[in-house]
């Protein structure tokens, strides 16, 4: 098991227009990226369970292997800036993903998930 | 060998402390053109609604000299996207009042074209008419009441405006909202270089260093464009692109890096290869550009929702801290009933909220953390109402009611919390929401934007 900041260069989260944010997951190098994605732990549930959503709500879930990153798109609570919006930038909606536990040693041998658009 | 050469100064014109000396040596690749933007919707709705600029004019000021001066002295163009913030007519012509005051003190003279990016709303509507009108990422179906309330409107023009422009043979080329891509795709396509790759090499530019190691927004970066490939490498020698910078950025600002959807289409990049070409260059090729069945254009709009007044108190008394969300609870049913009994309807004539730092301020509903642990709090009492006078009442009103409300366990008799300014409610001006965010199907790219020529000093 590791916390994915022991994991990731880069967990950033950003305003993608007013009405979405997206994180980003950038891992350190491409062994570490392709044993995490292995692991399956990056799936639209797993990450809705850990921001107390419902997967509906994320849009898009990619796996970019030339960035060595995972990238999770979901719909903002109010629009950007919009009464009861405590981060306009969605800047900081990261945080969450500090407590994601990669069980890393399980290590099935099987390919790495291809690209979802 | 055939080729165009791209600098990009900075990642946003007028925002950050753009490195002159990176800048300087950038130059050193004798680029065809520099070009830059200034800004997005990024900012929020209050940017766009009020026409009003996000960064300091004095830095905007400079970033332009610099860019216009070296361009004069190589007879090449400059090119400044979504001027003034968010590229509507006030934006642009904020922007245009520094260029000019640019050219008087230096005793410059230059031929500007400008591209306003305005839209007339009873086009839209007509189109609204026909259900013609897309929602795009996410956004709500729109109204006619909230496209007639939209205070500026503008769509993002693509790289057919920007060519357009260069026809004209101008200096400076000052466009309204644009895509930053096509600010860097605009010369290539002039000549006829792939559109796939053009348009890549622009999104990569336009973030100045922020795809190099150590990444940074204001450090020139380089790009030089081929028939079926494209380079790039940071200017300031300290920094470096390696493959991940590079293919990183792919994902930066967007939902999914690998289809990145544009005015006339979408750059794929499924098929993209990055290389490390030199230590400090790297080789993209492969991205392709594929065409849509009808050339869109997005529309952005935002509109006066309200006024705005706000209070930032902490709390320290361990006992209102436990205690907290209960006094928020009790301090609201007060207000409301007060404010009822006064005539003020909630929803109707005002909304109120607290943003209570320490607990979920941030988040909100999508904060997974419940414990809460600090041995303080801060609570922002948020208030929109529909004048600049009710919103201050209101929030004086419900700060004071937090600070002297009475509960259950209360030691601390002197006051419930710690107010941060004085006066404590600060009225922080009209509000504004997005209120449109949607698509608009066109015949010709270029007939939203018209073009007009300034010969400037």
């Amino acid at each position: 098991m590791a916390h994915l900041p022991e994991l990731a260069d880069v967990m950033r989260s950003k305003a993608v227009g007013p009405y979405k944010f997206t994180l980003d997951i950038i891992f350190k190098d491409h062994k570490t990226y392709d044993r995490a994605l292995r692991t399956g732990v990056f799936t639209k549930q797993s990450i809705a369970v850990l921001y107390g959503t419902i997967p509906d709500r994320i849009t898009d879930l990619v796996f970019f292997r030339p960035g060595r990153a995972v990238k999770i798109t979901m719909l903002r609570m109010q629009p950007a800036g919009a009464f009861g919006d405590g981060d306009v930038l969605a800047s900081q909606q990261n945080g969450p993903l500090h407590r994601l536990l990669v069980p890393i040693e399980e290590i099935p041998e099987e390919p790495v998930p291809k690209a979802e658009m | 060998m055939k080729e165009i050469r791209a600098v990009s100064p900075c990642a946003c014109v007028g925002l950050g402390p753009t490195s002159w000396p990176a800048f300087e040596r950038a130059l050193e690749i004798e680029p065809h053109f520099v070009a830059a933007d200034m800004g997005s919707t990024d900012p929020g709705p209050y940017y766009l609604g009020s026409g009003k600029e996000h960064f300091p004019r004095f830095n905007a000021k400079r970033d332009l000299d610099m860019m216009i001066v070296a361009s004069l002295a190589r007879g090449i163009p400059t090119i400044v996207g979504t001027a003034g913030g968010n590229g509507a007519k006030p934006h642009v012509d904020w922007t245009i009042e520094i260029v000019e005051e640019i050219a008087r003190e230096r005793g410059i003279k230059f031929r500007m074209a400008l591209i306003y990016s305005d839209v007339d709303k009873s086009l839209v509507r007509k189109h609204l008419k026909k259900n013609a009108i897309r929602s795009v990422d996410g956004s709500p179906p729109l109204t006619e009441g909230e496209l007639d309330a939209t205070t500026y409107l503008v769509a993002q023009m693509g790289v057919e405006p920007l060519m357009a422009a260069l026809d004209t043979g101008a200096d400076l080329i000052l466009a309204g909202r644009a895509c930053d891509d096509a600010l860097f795709a605009a010369v290539p396509l002039k000549n006829g270089y792939d559109r796939g790759l053009s348009l890549h090499m622009g999104k990569i530019l336009e973030c100045a260093a922020v795809s190099a190691v150590p990444r940074f927004g204001y450090s020139a970066m380089t790009a030089w464009l081929r028939e079926d490939h494209f380079l790039v490498e940071p200017a300031d020698p300290e920094r470096i692109c390696t493959i991940t910078s590079v293919a990183a950025h792919s994902l930066y600002e967007r939902s999914t890096p690998l289809a990145e959807a544009g005015p006339g289409g979408v750059v794929d990049l499924t098929d993209t290869v990055f290389e490390q070409h030199t230590d400090r260059a790297v080789k993209v090729s492969g991205t392709r550009f594929v065409p849509d069945d009808q050339y869109c254009l997005k529309l952005e709009g935002a509109k006066l929702a309200g006024y705005r007044s706000i209070s930032v108190v902490g709390i320290r008394d361990l006992v209102m801290i436990a205690s907290l969300d209960e006094v928020r609870e009790k301090v609201m049913g007060i207000l409301r009933n007060h404010l009822s009994n006064a005539g003020h309807q909630e929803g109707r004539d005002y909304s109120i909220c607290h943003h209570v730092y320490g607990k979920n301020a941030i988040m909100g509903r999508l904060e997974p953390e419940i414990r809460v642990t600090s041995h303080e709090l801060g609570v922002v009492t948020d208030v929109i109402a529909s004048d600049q006078t009710l919103a201050h009442d209101i929030c004086d009103l419900a700060t004071i009611t937090m600070f002297t409300v009475g509960f259950q366990g209360q030691k601390s008799t002197a006051g419930n919390v710690a107010m941060l300014t004085c006066p404590w409610t600060i009225d922080v001006g009209p509000f504004y929401t997005f209120s449109v965010y949607h698509l608009l199907p066109v015949d010709d790219p270029l007939k939203l934007f018209p073009i007009e020529v300034v010969e400037v000093g």
